[in-house]
């Protein structure tokens, strides 16, 4: 239930602070949110040993995120299921703690929104260009990062099963 | 030593092949800006602009405690008493426009959301269907054309900005040049100065700085005479033969609370 919870809190807060930051590209906030995908990656070890679970909550949150935020239908179910494969590798491969996650943070909004913008090149939507996705992807780090911290900190203060399952 | 085949068998390579089928058919109904929206789709984007509302309604709405002692509030009372005054103030300028566009009906809106998918640059009003909004009408505020609707749910719409930078979103203007119009396509914003562009105007038209920019009325699209902008920098392209034009708009497209959509009288 716990993960559950985060996830929803974090959808609720990302579409709230979005209506309260700039959100015209060319004059975006540093605080540009991306919490989901935060709390997506947080989430994970929750999930260590039903890795199906997981990515069928990633789903759900990426068609209930377009719903509520984007008008683009599935487009994040399928970001967002990619993303829960590459948390997973991650979490598999690597060790996390409060370091590594600013790395984790970076590669996964990295990953997020070059998947997103290729999509746009190919299917010729907006001009594209490395400059535009770099300014997109640098004004997307500093409050994510701050987030997966909190995130992090409190659930392993909170949850004891999360505490097991960590190798810190 | 044994070593590991790995075994692809037909029953998998089916299921590959279907995932990736059903994944290139979701991206290609997903990123098709221009379709119609399903009844399905529909239902639950109403639902959630609920929630939503419910959601952003402590956040949107004022301090209704009545019984907080009065110098403890009294910072409150006076932030919320500004922003009351700019709310009027709003609310006011959007009625003065109202009188102004005798030819068409107006239906005013509060906006909802903003768009997460910041590459597109739309939002959501709380008018739908049921309010008479249909695609294409022409949004405005006081400040003058802001966008069109490009997707309507039943209780609600999504606006798409001017300064959104979609290929396929052009929109006719006429630059008023010594009392005469000199027609071009508005066709994108320039992001790293924040101004609209107007590409091909031909060399020999005089434009200049502070020209006034209006909607022409072709392609019947928009309604004549809708304040744009004014010329704010002109370049020639890089052969000489056309110019340039960049745009600035009084309106701040990240402070945008109330809309009202043209609606033709029939």
């Amino acid at each position: 239930m716990i993960p559950i919870i985060i996830i929803i809190i974090s959808l609720i807060l990302d579409g709230l602070l979005t209506n309260f930051f700039p959100f015209t590209i060319g004059n975006l906030s540093i605080f540009t949110p991306l919490l989901t995908i935060v709390s997506l990656f947080s989430i994970y070890p929750f999930y260590l040993k039903n890795s199906n679970k997981y990515y069928m909550i990633a789903i759900i949150m990426g068609i209930v995120y377009d719903l509520f935020y984007t008008n683009l239908l599935f487009l994040n179910g399928i970001l967002f299921l990619i993303l829960s494969i590459m948390i997973k590798y991650l979490y598999k491969n690597f060790e996390v703690n409060h370091l590594n996650i600013i790395l984790y943070v970076i590669i996964l909004i990295t990953i997020y929104e070059g998947l997103q913008a290729g999509l746009i090149i190919i299917f010729n939507l907006v001009p594209m260009s490395f400059s535009k996705l770099f300014y997109k992807i640098s004004h997307s780090l500093l409050l994510n990062i701050i987030y997966a911290e909190i995130l992090y900190f409190t659930i392993n203060h909170i949850s004891k099963k999360y505490r097991k399952i960590n190798i810190n | 030593m044994y070593k590991r085949k790995s075994k692809i068998t037909t029953k998998n390579k089916f299921i590959i092949f279907l995932v990736s089928l059903t994944i290139i058919i979701c991206l290609i109904v997903s990123l098709n800006l221009e379709r119609n929206t399903s009844i399905v789709e529909t239902f639950f984007k109403d639902i959630s602009l609920y929630i939503n509302k419910i959601v952003l309604y402590p956040f949107t709405s004022f301090n209704k405690e009545s019984n907080v002692d009065q110098d403890e509030s009294y910072l409150i009372q006076k932030n919320i008493n500004e922003s009351l005054e700019k709310e009027i103030l709003e609310l006011k300028e959007v009625l003065q426009l109202n009188r102004t566009m005798t030819e068409y009906s107006i239906e005013n809106a509060t906006i909802l959301l903003r768009n997460k998918s910041y590459w597109f640059n739309t939002l959501m009003i709380d008018k739908g269907k049921k309010n008479g909004i249909k695609k294409d009408m022409a949004v405005i505020t006081s400040n003058g054309l802001i966008g069109k609707i490009s997707k309507v749910y039943s209780n609600s719409s999504e606006i798409k900005l001017i300064t959104s930078d979609d290929l396929n979103y052009k929109v006719s203007v006429s630059i008023k040049v010594n009392g005469t119009d000199n027609y071009a396509i508005l066709n994108g914003y320039d992001q790293e100065s924040n101004l609209l562009k107007i590409t091909g105007v031909s060399k020999t038209t005089d434009v200049k700085e502070k020209d006034v920019v209006v909607t022409s009325g072709l392609g019947e699209l928009f309604p004549a005479g809708i304040y744009v902008g004014t010329v704010e920098k002109i370049k020639n392209d890089k052969y000489n033969l056309s110019k340039t034009l960049y745009i600035k708009t009084k309106q701040d497209f990240n402070n945008i609370h109330y809309v009202s959509i043209l609606k033709e009288k029939k």
